[in-house]
């Protein structure tokens, strides 16, 4: 995808300014290898959410895409100068506790947890596919991620809307 | 069509740690207004996360209960309505003459007051 160089975004830098994808891998972190970013309804909105937060807080760059069309034009775009485009909204984003140490906590929690992840994946049934221990979130209970092949929550709402629209 | 969810816990979350405990005590069996508050919490993820509820409903009945709990009101307590003493009508004789107050109109001048 060639106009690719041409995007712009806005992002949580703190510059306020759109930024390129050659901008934001230049300042991209040294164990980084995904350009990642976060879909929503606003700017605004999507500032307050509650994934951002340890992402910020641990030095990495989001990029924030508050236009509809953002999201449809990056799924197919699923490298870009050898960095992967993810979502932090998706299961499949990894950046954090890689080293070993890290890794093995979340096992331990994980066990730990189990009889409180099985009641939840009994108790919802059908309405969500996986129930597991996050070591993305801060200071909320829980989050419903989606996985990374199928619709985004954006995607799903839009499609709520045309179905709706027909 | 509609989006895988996965959902997420929060290991370190006073809440979910107080589940845990919860959950274990019992066997995995909770009351109904345990469950209410987690499908609550499901809910608030699912706002959160970014996805529409199609039923508001789900979400506002559970949190009137919740704001009763913070009050002190029992969750189950219905609306009663108040008994109110009211006064004796007073029989009025038809050609009394409406008292529109014998005060004069004040006239303000402005010059006095410039």
């Amino acid at each position: 995808m060639r106009l690719a160089k041409l995007l712009r975004f806005y992002t949580t830098d703190e510059s306020e300014e759109m930024t390129s994808l050659d901008d934001y891998i230049s300042r991209m972190k040294d164990d980084q290898d995904t350009i990642m970013y976060l879909p929503g309804d606003s700017l605004a909105q999507i500032q307050k959410s509650p994934i951002l937060k340890k992402y910020i807080a641990s030095g990495y760059e989001v990029l924030l895409m508050a236009d509809p069309i953002d999201e449809f034009t990056v799924q197919h775009l699923a490298e870009y100068e050898k960095k992967k485009v993810k979502s932090i909204a998706k299961d499949d984003v990894n950046v954090f506790g890689n080293d070993d140490q890290a890794k093995e906590k979340q096992k331990k929690l994980k066990e730990m947890y189990k009889p409180l992840t099985d009641f939840f994946k009994q108790h919802l049934g059908k309405r969500v596919e996986k129930v597991s221990i996050s070591n993305k979130l801060v200071d909320e209970p829980l989050f419903i991620f989606t996985s990374q092949y199928g619709y985004s929550a954006q995607m799903e709402k839009i499609n709520k809307h045309q179905a709706m629209a027909n | 069509m509609l989006a895988k969810k996965n959902l997420e816990l929060n290991p370190s979350h006073p809440t979910i740690k107080t589940l845990l405990e919860l959950v274990k005590a019992n066997d995995g069996t909770l009351s109904e207004e345990k469950l209410e508050y987690i499908d609550l919490m499901y809910n608030m993820a699912l706002i959160n996360s970014g996805f529409s509820m199609d039923e508001p409903s789900e979400l506002t009945a559970p949190l009137e209960r919740l704001i009763r709990v913070g009050f002190n009101v029992d969750r189950e307590e219905p609306c009663e309505e108040i008994e109110v003493e009211l006064d004796e009508p007073e029989q009025q004789p038809e050609d009394e003459e409406i008292d529109m107050g014998d005060d004069e109109p004040e006239i303000i001048n402005l010059n006095d007051e410039l």
